[in-house]
């Protein structure tokens, strides 16, 4: 536990600069206002034109907040492959070998720092929204802790990736293209602005089994329709993710990082 | 107007000539950018697989929307690939050494960068154009001469909000939010914005200029909207010019030292 206390004060100090800049983390709100009040007359029309209650049990106001979940952890995850992408072509990264943490865990402490301000900020205006749009969620008060955990799950399950991504460039000269490719399957795949339920069947079967769903339709689902025994699969499909995603960065920095070569001066 | 047309494509050749000193970049972005668009195109059409129609638009209208969309923001960070980076670089006191030159400050500043994966937009938006089908030879110019004028418009639009920078310092957050802001409601059916919703996108937010009207006269083409397209963008080029110029008489410069590559 003592270890893990250096990775704590990262965090925090993290959370601290952000709050040096209030006024990107209010920006950031605007943008999710922005897009939460274009899904929602996106979803009023659709909903007015086909003149049914639901679909797929997905009636207006659990739509809405399902977006707003999702958003909520798309929005919320701060961009880290370009910092490791950057860290790695610019040779910074020889500099962190020699002090005493783990470059994947440190570079973790601070993506969760920068997150802890703009996640609360982010879910408060879009859920001020959703209630003021579409009404208060059908999902108990005894069911978001859950769906925070899976919130957090989702957001971890994030970094594993854009870590993956970032690392990549110790082979590739831009890595930009692959983070464009895994945010846009994160948003068509993953469920970003449809839930998984209302895929064509065969792609619902194999985004079903995609890590992208994990990150966005996952936690946001609960909010749907939640009871215990989805809320436990869900949790448990995100640890599995995370612990295999996790691994393929560890491999990859391992990797990586054998091929480095440091010259003095 | 010949020497600002040539001067432009001086520019971009020798931006053009700079990426491709990375050319394994130059494509990667390029294609990697393509993809990225595309599978937007892949929501949409999940998404019309369950309501064909929406707000009268069908998937076709969409995915000429974008690429509309794509084209004209493609070719603005493209070609005038500081129109996104005004407010910081006024910020910065950047504009010192576009000042001392003899060529207009502010077309000079627009084309002295260029984003490369801007190329990858105006290639996906071709390539949608030319999927959504039903293609004539009045519909494929009307194409083109309404994607220069969308491109204008995002042009203008860019330079108006990066311009607030000159009274307020720091207004890169403000002016980003507004480049988000518009490229959100463009890709999105017109048909779903009602009311003041609806009004927004015609004036402050005038996205449905960028993008609704434009796939409405590609489905339906009439002289009128398309003259009023017309008129639009050379009323926004005309008010970003003299709103910018207004803006220099508050510059202060940065006093920097720079190299300019």
């Amino acid at each position: 536990m003592k270890a893990f206390r250096k990775y704590r004060e990262v965090l925090l100090v993290t959370a601290q600069s952000s709050l040096a800049y209030p006024l990107d983390v209010f920006s950031r709100a605007a943008f999710m206002a922005v897009v939460i009040f274009v899904f929602i007359q996106l979803w009023t029309v659709t909903f007015r034109v086909s003149a049914q209650g639901s679909f797929a049990g997905y009636d207006l106001r659990r739509m809405i907040w399902y977006l707003v979940l999702t958003e909520t952890v798309v929005m919320s995850s701060p961009r880290t492959f370009d910092k490791i992408d950057q860290e790695v072509k610019s040779g910074d990264l020889s500099y962190t070998l020699s002090r005493p943490y783990s470059y994947p865990l440190f570079h973790f402490a601070q993506y969760l720092g920068n997150m802890l301000l703009v996640l609360p900020v982010n879910f408060a205006v879009g859920a001020g929204l959703a209630l003021a749009l579409a009404g208060p969620p059908h999902l108990s008060l005894a069911g978001w802790p859950v769906v925070a955990l899976a919130v957090m799950l989702a957001i971890c399950l994030n970094f594993t990736v854009e870590l993956s991504i970032g690392l990549t460039a110790f082979w590739f000269e831009d890595t930009y293209a692959f983070f464009w490719i895994y945010q846009k399957l994160t948003f068509t795949l993953g469920g970003l602005f449809l839930p998984l339920v209302l895929f064509p069947n065969g792609l619902r079967q194999v985004a079903a089994r995609l890590p992208f769903s994990s990150i966005a339709y996952a936690p946001a689902r609960l909010t749907a329709g939640f009871d215990a025994g989805l809320a436990l699969g869900t949790l448990g499909v995100q640890v599995a993710w995370i612990a295999l995603l996790g691994g393929v960065a560890f491999l990859i920095y391992r990797s990586g990082i054998s091929r480095l070569n440091i010259n003095g001066g | 107007m010949r020497k600002q047309i040539a001067f432009v494509l001086a520019y971009l050749e020798l931006n053009l000539s700079a990426a491709m000193e990375y050319r394994v970049a130059f494509i990667s972005q390029t294609v990697g950018m393509v993809l990225n668009d595309g599978m937007m195109l892949v929501f949409w059409w999940m998404f019309f697989q369950r309501f064909p129609l929406v707000g009268g638009w069908k998937l076709t209208d969409v995915v000429r929307l974008w690429a509309i969309v794509a084209v004209s923001f493609g070719l603005g960070s493209g070609v005038f690939g500081n129109c996104m980076r005004l407010a910081p670089m006024i910020a910065r006191g950047q504009l010192d050494y576009y000042l001392t030159l003899p060529k207009d400050a502010l077309l000079h500043t627009l084309v002295s960068r260029m984003s490369t994966s801007a190329w990858g937009d105006v290639l996906f938006g071709v390539i949608a154009f030319l999927a959504a089908g039903s293609l004539t030879p009045v519909r494929v110019a009307l194409f083109v001469m309404l994607a220069l004028m969308s491109c204008a418009i995002f042009v203008a639009f860019n330079v108006i909000v990066g311009s607030i920078a000159f009274w307020f310092g720091n207004a890169e957050t403000l002016s980003s939010q507004a480049t988000s802001a518009i490229v959100s409601f463009a890709t999105f059916p017109g048909g779903i914005f009602q009311g003041w919703v609806k009004v927004l996108t015609f004036t402050l937010i005038p996205a449905a200029m960028l993008g609704h009207v434009p796939v409405d006269q590609l489905r339906n083409p009439s002289p009128l909207p398309v003259l009023g397209v017309a008129a639009f963008a050379a009323g926004i080029v005309l008010l970003a010019v003299t709103v910018f110029r207004l803006g220099l008489r508050q510059y202060q410069s940065g006093n920097l030292v720079q190299l300019q590559g």
